[in-house]
Formats: C-alpha cells, sequence, structure tokens
C-alpha cells in the first residue's frame, strides 16, 4: 500500500545516497539520544529536585526549633547552594538539549527527504479497477463508520452532560424560571423588598413593601425618623439596599455618591466620580432645571452605580471604594442628560439617548463588577429624558425603553431589541410602565399609550396595540397604576386617572399643587408629591378620595423612594427618613 | 501569620527613609517589549509567503520549491517566531473578538486570521502546502505512509469539527483558547514547555512519521474552514494541466488520500436505491441536529467550568455548603478581596447561560454537519478523470512526479526553454 | 473555469453564485473584524492590586524559567534592616547566610547603604518570580516588592498560562506601550 521505490537500486548505491541516509540515521540516533537525556532531566526537576526543597525546608524548620545547631545551619546552606546549583545545571542542559533534539530531527528529515528525492516514483501495480460496486460498498462502509464515530462522540457528550448534573451545591439555588434551564438565583426575589433603582426595582412607582406610613409631619417632628443634609444638589432620587441610602449630588466641578446609613442618617462615605482625562473638561451647558445630577444611581446591592450629565458613570463597592469609572462623552442632549440607571443581575443598563437627529444613541450593559461592556445596541432615537426600567414577563425580564417615536423592549442577556411601537414624537420626559402585561406610555399633552407585551417581535405598532387614549398628559412625571387603573400627572397638578382595560377616563382632579416628582402607589394608596413639600395621600380607587396631607418645610423635585416601614424623600437641602419612631 | 492571605496592597508601615549619605534611590526598570515593527514585517513576510506558495503550487508546480518554502516558513514561523501568532490559534482570538466588545483585536492576528482564508478561496490550500509551520513539521517527517482507509478518515475528519465548534466556544466565552494552549508542536518551536505538552508534541511527530499529517487531516481547526474554501476556490492543484491519460500511476502517490479515483455512474437500481438513502438522510437531518442540541445545550455545567469565574463560584458555594474541606488560591483571593459572593454567583449563572446557549449552537453546528456528511457519502459522484480532491488536497506537490503526462509536459517546457 | 464558448451550466453558475457569496462573507467579516481592531498591541501584565503572590507564577509559565520576576519599587520600601521580605520568619541572625533567606534562589541581594539602612536589589537572572518574598513584604512591610511580567523575556503567547491558571484573576492585556502596572507611581 505505500510508496514503493522497487527500480532504485542503482541510485542506492551512489555515495550521495548513500551519505545523505547516513547522516540522517546518525541524525536520528542522536536525537533518540538526546531525546532520553532531556526525559532524564526532565524528571528530576518534576521529581527528585522538588523532593529535596521540601527535604531543605524541613531542615530550615527544625533549625528554628533549635538556632544554636551550627551542624544544621552548614547543611543547609550546604543543600541550598547545591540545590541552587543542580537546577541551574539542569536547565542550561535542557536549553542545549532540546536545541539539539529539534535540531538533529531537522537535520535527519531533511537528510532524508534528500536523499528520497533522488529516487524515481516507481510503477504502481494498479488495484482492480474501481467499479460501482465498490463505491457503492464504500460509501456504505463510510456511513457507518460515521455513525458509529458519531454515536461515540454522543455518547461522550451525554456522559459529560449527565455527570454534570448539579452537586448538592449548586442545587441549593431555586430552579430558573426564565426560559433558560440555568439554575440561578432569581432577580425578582433578590430585589423584592429593595428599591435599587429610580421608581423602585420595575421603574413602576409601585411600591410593594409593609407598613409605609402615611401620616408626618415636620413642624410636628412627627413620623420624622431622621433628617440629614444633602451637601450637592441634585434633582436625581435616591435607593435604597438593606440598611444604605444612595443618592448623587452634583455641580459644575463635582460629581459625587453619598452612602447614608438607613437607621440612623449617618453619611457613611461619599464618592468621587472623576474619570481619567476628564480633570480639566469645559463644563457642558446643562439647562438649570435639569442640572448635574438629575440621572438616578442603581445598586445590585454590591455595586452602587452613578452616571451623570457629563456622561461620566462610576461605580463603588459598599464601602465607598470605587470599584470603576469611565467617561462615556459628554451626551449631547437639549436640556441635559437625566436619563436614571437600570439594573439587572450583575449588569447596569445605561440607556444613552443623545443628538437632535437618529443615530448617536444606543444602550449599553455594564458589568458592575469591572466595568467591561457587555453589550451595546444602537438605538434609532434621538435624545430623550426618560429611563430604561427592567420588567419581568412570563417569557422572562426585558428592559423597556422610551424614545421618540419608538417605545422598545431588549434582552438584558444580549442587548438584543425584543419588538418596538411607533407612538411617541418630540421631547420625551415620562417613563414607560409595566402594568398588567400593558406597556404604558405617554406623548406629552397628547395621549396615553397601551401595548400588549405578547412577545412577539419587530414592529408591533398596530399588532400590539391595545388602546390610546387622549387626555391632559403630563410632560414630566411618569404614570403609575395598581393594574385596573392607571394615573398620570402635569406638573400644575392635573390627576387623570384612566381604565387599564380600554383606556377610557374614569376621572380628572385638579389638584392645588405644583409637582414634579412622579405619583407612587403604595398598596391601595396614591402617593403625589408636590413641589412644596406637602404630599397628598389619596385612595386609588375610580373615584377621586382625599385620605391626608403630610408637609415636609423643603422643596422637593426627587420620586419617593422605599424600604419596609420608610419612606425616603429627597428635597433640595436634605434627605428625609420618614416611618415610626421608636 | 493569618494575616498572610491578606496580601493585596501591603500597608505603609516604614516611611521610607531620609538618606543622609547622599544615596540615590534606584529606578524600577522596564524592559520594554519588541517594537510595533516587527508586527508589520511578520504580516508583510507572511503575505509574501502566501502568494509565493500559491504561485509555487500553480504555476512553477515544483515539490523542490514547495519543501523550501516550506522550510522556509518552518524556520521563521515557527522556529523563529515561537509559532505565534499563527493562523490556526487566530481563531480564538477572532471568536473572543466577536462576541467580547471590551477585547481589542490585534491587526496583525486578523492579517494572519483573514489572509489564508483569501487565498485559499482563489488558490487552494498553499498555506497548508508550504507556509503554517505546523503543516510542515508533520509534511518534512512523513516517512512511510500508511494509507487510513476511507471511512475511517471520513469518520475521523469529524473530530477537527468538533474541535472547531469547543474552540469557538470556550474562546468566546472568555475560558480559554484551547487551540493555543494544546498547539502540538509550539513546544519544539519555543524549545520549551511543560512536560505534558512534549509528550502530545512528540506523539504527534511519531505518528507523523507514519500518518501523513494527523493534525492538518483529523483535528486541525483551521484547516476545516480552509477545506470548504478551497471546494469552490477559483484554481487549484492538479495532477497535470493536460489530459489525464487514465495510467493509474498516481493512484498511490497521495499520503493523504487525496487523489481520487475516476468513478462511473450509478446502474438505473442503484441510483434509486441511493436516492431513498439520501431522502431518508435528509429527513434525519432535523433529528440529528436536534439531537446535538440536546447534547451541547445539556453539557453547558461541565462546559462552564472551564471558565474561571465558575469554577470559582463552584468553588466557593461547595465551601459554603462544607461540601469541600479548606480553601484553593482562587477562593481564598476571592475571599481576601471582599467581593460579593451573591454577585459572584449572578456572574456565574450568566456565563453558565452563555454556555447553554453556546453549547445548543454548538450541538446543532455539528449535528447539521455531520448529517451532511452522512448526506455526501451517499450522493453517487460521477468523476472522468484522476484528481486532486477538491477539500482535501493541501496542495503539497507529491504527486505531481507519479504523472507521465505531467512529466512529459516538462521535458518539453524545458527543451522550449533551452531553444 | 467555463469555457467562453460554451454556454453556462447550472453547477457552473451554482459554483460561481456561492463563490461569490463567501468572497462577499469574507470580505465582510474582514471588515467588521477591522472595525474592532486596532494597531494597538497588548501584552501580559500583573495587577500588583489583585496578585495574591500565590506561586503559579513560577510553574505555570510556558517558559523553563518564568517571565514573570520580582521588582522592586525602591520608593516605597522602608531600607528596613530586618526585612521581611528578605528574611524568613523569625532569623537566626540578620546575615546572608542561606538558613535565614526566605528566597528559594538566593535572588535578592541585601547591600548596606547607611546605618540602619539596607538596600535589597532583585537579581532577575536568578529570580523564578515564586512571589515568597513578595507575600513576606506585603504582609509586615511597604509592599514595596511585587510581581510583573518582564517584557524582554516574555514571549506574550496568544493566551498566557499563567494568566489562566491564576486565582486572582490579577493577569490582564495591557497596551504594549504602557506595558508595566508599577507599584508606588501615581
Amino acid at each position: 500500500m505505500t510508496m514503493d521505490y522497487i527500480d532504485n537500486t542503482q541510485i542506492k548505491m551512489r555515495p550521495l545516497y548513500q551519505g545523505l541516509m547516513g547522516c540522517s540515521v546518525v541524525a536520528a540516533v542522536l536525537g533518540v539520544v538526546a531525546a532520553v537525556l532531556l526525559a532524564v532531566a526532565g524528571y528530576q526537576i518534576r521529581v527528585t529536585d522538588p523532593a529535596q526543597a521540601d527535604l531543605l525546608q524541613k531542615h530550615k524548620e527544625q533549625l528554628q526549633t533549635r538556632p544554636s545547631d551550627q551542624a544544621l545551619a552548614e547543611q543547609i546552606r550546604q543543600m541550598d547552594a547545591d540545590i541552587r546549583r543542580n537546577e541551574l545545571r539542569r536547565q542550561q542542559f535542557i536549553h542545549t538539549g532540546t536545541i539539539y533534539l529539534a535540531g538533529s530531527i531537522v537535520i535527519a528529515a531533511v537528510c532524508f527527504i534528500a536523499a528520497r528525492s533522488m529516487l524515481k516514483p516507481a510503477p504502481v501495480v494498479p488495484t482492480a479497477d474501481s467499479c460501482p460496486a465498490e463505491q457503492i460498498q464504500r460509501a456504505r462502509q463510510t456511513r457507518l463508520v460515521v455513525t458509529v464515530t458519531l454515536a461515540l462522540l454522543g455518547a461522550v457528550g451525554l456522559y459529560a452532560a449527565l455527570t454534570a448534573r448539579p452537586k448538592q451545591a449548586d442545587t441549593q439555588s431555586q430552579p430558573h424560571s426564565q426560559s433558560s434551564a440555568v439554575e440561578a438565583v432569581d432577580w425578582a426575589e433578590v430585589v423584592a423588598q429593595q428599591w435599587p433603582s429610580f421608581r423602585g426595582p420595575w421603574g413602576d412607582g409601585v411600591c410593594r413593601m409593609p407598613d409605609i406610613p402615611s401620616v408626618w409631619n415636620e413642624k410636628e417632628n412627627k413620623a420624622i425618623v431622621w433628617k440629614s443634609e444633602v451637601p450637592l444638589p441634585g434633582f436625581s432620587s435616591p435607593i435604597v439596599w438593606d440598611d444604605r441610602v444612595y443618592l448623587t449630588g452634583a455641580t459644575e466641578t463635582e460629581q459625587k455618591l453619598f452612602c447614608y446609613d438607613a437607621k440612623d442618617g449617618k453619611l457613611l462615605w461619599t464618592g468621587q466620580i472623576q474619570p481619567d482625562g476628564t480633570a480639566g473638561r469645559e463644563a457642558p451647558n446643562i439647562m438649570e432645571d435639569t442640572g448635574f445630577a438629575a440621572n438616578t444611581p442603581a445598586t445590585n446591592g454590591s455595586r452602587i452605580c452613578a452616571i451623570f450629565a457629563t456622561g461620566d458613570i462610576g461605580c463603588f463597592d459598599r464601602d465607598g471604594k470605587i470599584q470603576w469609572q469611565k467617561a462615556l462623552g459628554v451626551p449631547e442632549s437639549a436640556y441635559g442628560y437625566a436619563t436614571s440607571l437600570a439594573v439587572f443581575e450583575n449588569k447596569i443598563i445605561v440607556q444613552f439617548d443623545q443628538g437632535s437627529e437618529e443615530g448617536l444613541s444606543e444602550i449599553l450593559a455594564f458589568n458592575s463588577a469591572d466595568g467591561a461592556i457587555l453589550w451595546r445596541t444602537k438605538r434609532p432615537t434621538p435624545n430623550t429624558w426618560t429611563s430604561p426600567t427592567i420588567v419581568k414577563t412570563d417569557k422572562g425580564y426585558q428592559i423597556l425603553t422610551s424614545g421618540s417615536p419608538w417605545v422598545m423592549g431588549y434582552d438584558p442577556a444580549t442587548g438584543q431589541e425584543l419588538w418596538r411601537a411607533s407612538c411617541l414624537g418630540s421631547d420625551i420626559a415620562p417613563t414607560q410602565i409595566l402594568a398588567a402585561g400593558l406597556v404604558v406610555a405617554l406623548q406629552p399633552y397628547d395621549k396615553l399609550y397601551a401595548y400588549r407585551l405578547d412577545n412577539a417581535g419587530g414592529d408591533v405598532t398596530e399588532s400590539a396595540k391595545a388602546w390610546d387614549g387622549p387626555g391632559d398628559m403630563p410632560d414630566i412625571a411618569s404614570p403609575v397604576s395598581n393594574g385596573e387603573l392607571v394615573w398620570t400627572l402635569t406638573v400644575s397638578g392635573g390627576l387623570s386617572c384612566f381604565d387599564l382595560a380600554d383606556g377610557k377616563e374614569v376621572y380628572v382632579q385638579s389638584l392645588d399643587l405644583e409637582c414634579h416628582a412622579s405619583p407612587v402607589l403604595v398598596g391601595d394608596k396614591l402617593y403625589i408629591l408636590g413641589q412644596d413639600g406637602q404630599m397628598i395621600i389619596a385612595q386609588a380607587g375610580r373615584t377621586y378620595e382625599e385620605l391626608g396631607r403630610n408637609i415636609i418645610d423643603e422643596e422637593c423635585y426627587a420620586s419617593p423612594a422605599f424600604a419596609p416601614g420608610r419612606m425616603f424623600l429627597r428635597s433640595t437641602k436634605s434627605l428625609y427618613c420618614i416611618g415610626k419612631v421608636d | 501569620m493569618l494575616m498572610l492571605s491578606m496580601t493585596a496592597w501591603g500597608v505603609q508601615r516604614f516611611p521610607p527613609p531620609q538618606f543622609e549619605s547622599g544615596y540615590q534611590i534606584p529606578q524600577t526598570t522596564t524592559p520594554m517589549p519588541h517594537p510595533p515593527i516587527r508586527d508589520v514585517i511578520d504580516s508583510a513576510v507572511f503575505l509574501v509567503a502566501l502568494g509565493m506558495a500559491s504561485w509555487l503550487t500553480l504555476k512553477k508546480r515544483s515539490r523542490k520549491w514547495i519543501v523550501g518554502l516550506m522550510l522556509f516558513s518552518l524556520f521563521y514561523f515557527g522556529f523563529f517566531r515561537n509559532g505565534c501568532v499563527c493562523s490556526v490559534g487566530s481563531i480564538g482570538n477572532i471568536a473572543l473578538a466577536a462576541f467580547n466588545s471590551e477585547y481589542t483585536l490585534p491587526a496583525v492576528v486578523l492579517v494572519f486570521f483573514l489572509a489564508p482564508l483569501v487565498f485559499t478561496l482563489f488558490f487552494g490550500r498553499g498555506f497548508c502546502a508550504a507556509v503554517c509551520p505546523l503543516g510542515a513539521m508533520q509534511d518534512i517527517v512523513l516517512i512511510r505512509p500508511v494509507r487510513v482507509p476511507e471511512p475511517l478518515e471520513a469518520a475521523l475528519r469529524l473530530l477537527a469539527y468538533v474541535y472547531l465548534a469547543f474552540a469557538v466556544l470556550f474562546a468566546a466565552t472568555g475560558s480559554l483558547f484551547v487551540i493555543c494552549r494544546y498547539d502540538p508542536f509550539v513546544t519544539f518551536f519555543r524549545f520549551n514547555g511543560n512536560w505534558n505538552l512534549w509528550v502530545l508534541g512528540i506523539s504527534f511527530l511519531l505518528i507523523s512519521l507514519f500518518v501523513g499529517r494527523p493534525y492538518c487531516r483529523f483535528l486541525c481547526p483551521y484547516g476545516v474552514i480552509l477545506r470548504q474554501l478551497s471546494r469552490i476556490s477559483r484554481w487549484r492543484v492538479k495532477i497535470t494541466p493536460d489530459e489525464c491519460i487514465q495510467c493509474r500511476l498516481c493512484e498511490q502517490a497521495c499520503p493523504f488520500g487525496a487523489v481520487v479515483k475516476p468513478s462511473k455512474p450509478l446502474p438505473p437500481a442503484e441510483n434509486a436505491r441511493s436516492k431513498r438513502t439520501i431522502a431518508f438522510l435528509i429527513v434525519l437531518l432535523p433529528i440529528l441536529a436536534a439531537l446535538g442540541g440536546w447534547i451541547g445545550s445539556a453539557m453547558h455545567p461541565t462546559l462552564a467550568r472551564a471558565h474561571p469565574t465558575v469554577r470559582l463560584a463552584n468553588r466557593i458555594d461547595a465551601e459554603m455548603a462544607g461540601l469541600v474541606q479548606g480553601q484553593t488560591d482562587a477562593s481564598e483571593a476571592f475571599r481576601a478581596s471582599g467581593q460579593d459572593v451573591q454577585l459572584l454567583r449572578l456572574e456565574a449563572v450568566s456565563i453558565r447561560y452563555r454556555f447553554w446557549v453556546g453549547g445548543m449552537m454548538a450541538g446543532i453546528a455539528l449535528g447539521l454537519i455531520a448529517g451532511g456528511k452522512l448526506i455526501a457519502s451517499a450522493v453517487p459522484v460521477v468523476r472522468k478523470e484522476y484528481e486532486a480532491h477538491r477539500a482535501g488536497c493541501f496542495a503539497c506537490g507529491r504527486c505531481f512526479a507519479y504523472c507521465p503526462v505531467e512529466q512529459k509536459r516538462r521535458i518539453d517546457q524545458s527543451i522550449m526553454n533551452t531553444k | 473555469m467555463t469555457q467562453p464558448n460554451k454556454p453556462i451550466n447550472r453547477r457552473d453558475f451554482l459554483r460561481d453564485g456561492l463563490w461569490g457569496a463567501c468572497f462577499a462573507g469574507l470580505a465582510g467579516t474582514g471588515a467588521v473584524l477591522a472595525s474592532k481592531s486596532s494597531q494597538q498591541r497588548f501584552v501580559w501584565q500583573i495587577d500588583p492590586a489583585k496578585c495574591t503572590a500565590c506561586g503559579n507564577c513560577a510553574t505555570f509559565c510556558v517558559l523553563q524559567e518564568s517571565a514573570v520576576k520580582c521588582v522592586h519599587a525602591y520608593q516605597m520600601c522602608g531600607y528596613c534592616d530586618l526585612c521581611t521580605g528578605y528574611y524568613r520568619p523569625e532569623p537566626s541572625a540578620l546575615d546572608t547566610a542561606a538558613e535565614n533567606q526566605l528566597c528559594p534562589r538566593g535572588a535578592i541581594i541585601r547591600t548596606y547603604v547607611e546605618d540602619p539602612y539596607f538596600q535589597y536589589t532583585i537579581d532577575e537572572s536568578l529570580c523564578n518570580g515564586c512571589g515568597k518574598c513578595v507575600k513576606g513584604c506585603a504582609a509586615f512591610g511597604n509592599g514595596s516588592l511585587f510581581l510583573q511580567v518582564r517584557h524582554d523575556l516574555c514571549v506574550n503567547c496568544n493566551e498566557c498560562a499563567i494568566a489562566a491558571a491564576c486565582p486572582a484573576q490579577a493577569f490582564k492585556r495591557v497596551p504594549a506601550d504602557k506595558p508595566y502596572l508599577l507599584k508606588g507611581q501615581g
């Protein structure tokens, strides 16, 4: 079967051929010798030398117990010198040895090839002619062998899969309800009692925690647990994780994140964000009504992330140590960049909408641990002032965003766009919410829209539309819903209530408040915060019913944050904790 | 003693002294890596070598010259440049760059990955013939080629696809560059390396004495891509550019089993039978793909252990559950750094999820490829003359010397030249 | 290739189409990848803030002698007489005797500067990057000794074998024009 050179006897007698073959054989033999010696040296390095080193270590420890033993000390010195000498010698040996080995292999091969190339290929005795029968049989054999190999590969794979069944340690956590078969800690459980981002874990302004106070008064010092000064201005809202409250503040020159102890209001630490290369930067032109810290920070418990109107983002650990910071570039935003961060597991979601036309905007996910960009997706929208929100659907988690004109959904794992619906226009600030399977977004001054989140992909403008309803729509505050009704609130205090099922207006109530903060729903009550520090508590029902008014003495723009039994209000100067005073 | 685990930064415990003797504090030296021009030179040499290889295999048609270029490549890309960067290993970088936006692909790697693909699409596998140092290493030591039966060869080639699929999966998830780590000959190129890699390299070399280019044929993940491009290449190596006289002298010439015999059309009865087989195999295709996808995704917990973060998360969980005693270096370092376990778990979960998806994709791809192979084996081929197999031919040029038509052409040519 | 006077048959047409598609595909892949690539080269380096001096650098490097060496940030050093990077815990005497040294290779040179200060210099030709001195210095001293990949030795593997084995994930790719992460500098 192999190539044969039967008719080359004459050539083989030539001195050149003989010489080349001889060289080849000699080189090959030398190569084998080198390989054996190298193997011995390798064995010594791997086995003998470490044993010696261990022995030396033992001797040194012995010496520690009897420091005056000069003989032992002398022995140690001797051993140490020996070991080091051996090691260097062997390394030198291996280095030269490998060069010899490679050299001999190459020489052997080259001589051999050269010698062989002198020979002429001889005719091969032809085998039987290729006939269809043979062809068919070969094809059959091929299929058989390929199938057997496949089965073997499959078996190996199956074995790996079966032995990989999670051990006890892995099964501690509950199975994931998401589409993946991966066992996991479900994010919804992790954030159930937290307020990790703007308007809560799901960005819908619904507080699902118990014992939230509904009566307080600063003048009478009623139910004010503590009040702490906030050193820097900012319209961003506080966030809460366990026993810590975080908020941001910034001026043209400073960008800071503050961490307060939720128990007593003590300022635990202050983190400064100033990424490399931003030191001497010219401050961007930001409208006073937006300010440099309108973006609410976000946290997943172990990392707290803040972004500012300058596009500088940074992340701290619980102790206030900066983990990473980056300058994403000052976004081109008509009133100043004000979008809040969203958080999902280890991902910090940044909706970075900018420019007066589409093309510059994108949405990114950063790894909260190290700031690595996990994915980034271009967005077909110009600058917006809405915020991304995380929602949980029966098919898994989604990121919702609003812009002009698209309301869109993304996969938080990959950043892939899931669907989009066109309904908005011009400058959008109110953030979308998900209520009873409907995405509710609103067009300022004009209309309220609802889209079914039925997992259809692509452009669902027509196919997923549930209803739209005209009304006096706000231009700042986001809507809130209890799953049956949805409320909107204008700056001038116009509270409108719509039926979530069909979008019909249920009532309109004019409140004597100027409102910048978005309304929130606590249990069956609406909490509506006025700019003057007044908060109206109203029944969340089909008719308007005011249950009470509470007041603090400072101006408020930020939306409240919650912890079990506690509410946190940020005024222009202070952070209030409201709850039962022990 | 307990403090030893907290090595991270150390603390300024002893203020640096104020020296009175005029002692100058030395500077820490920082020897620099090789200058960037080396990448440019490497790329240029690589492109020239590719061009040469194409010319030698298609126009010059000389085995001697091909061996010469092969030796040059072996010395330059292998021994001189230590076998790194190489086109085969670049698959890892490419996969990582495609799936990880944080990773910047060095331009030289892109050249090494893309150029052979483009050249192959035009000129066939000249890269394998004379530019790849791994191929050269195996080619020069081939002394007594043993013919691998065709069915076995087809089956073994599946391994290369498996290797490619998993190499991409591991690289894309940022776990490891399998191809680079288990590069068979890099130990030779560096004159250095650990024990296991020496054993691997020497084994491959010994096998290569008798089985032509075993790595190239049965494992090389880059070769798999080149095979497919070579199938449709514009120009490619022929045993002779002139007409085949069916003398059958080249039948045994190729040590890689890439000289294929002519075959006649099947008789009608057989033809119908093979059509039925093909129909059956086409139906089987989606089943194989589904099966592959299922096995691939089910393997994800095992596969994911290739990722250090998952290993660490598993270890920490096992430690917390009391399933293992003591700590590893990694878990100790993790605890000392004060990072959050919950976050680590979440990260491990998202990596496992990526492996779940990736494993499924790899499985589906492998199922389809295997199904495709089965189908291809059932399609009757009609071939009039002896020729170099479109996909399998490494363009090594061995067969030229066996063809009497080619010999005659050469003699004619030399007569023409001397005139 | 098809002869000019022969009409293009279906097989050739398909093959040409496929070829064109492949070429376009390659060109597209090339363009996408080129947008992700850069002239910037990267080399491996240890982040001293993460390094735990576990000792893997000494054993996992593909080179026989590791390209990782201990380096000294002299300006952070306390120039101690009793250097815990140089001496084993509780040395019997503060001299250069083998039984008192921590370094298994004797790679640290101790020289007298002025009373009571000593300078410690690493002989990189002897150092194997095991990090024993780094651990000692960080535990009880200023932490001025730390491990770095030396780029005159490093062959810059596509995937660094030590990085793969690093328990603290302290290895990272850094730009080749700023290839060191030194302590005590900014």
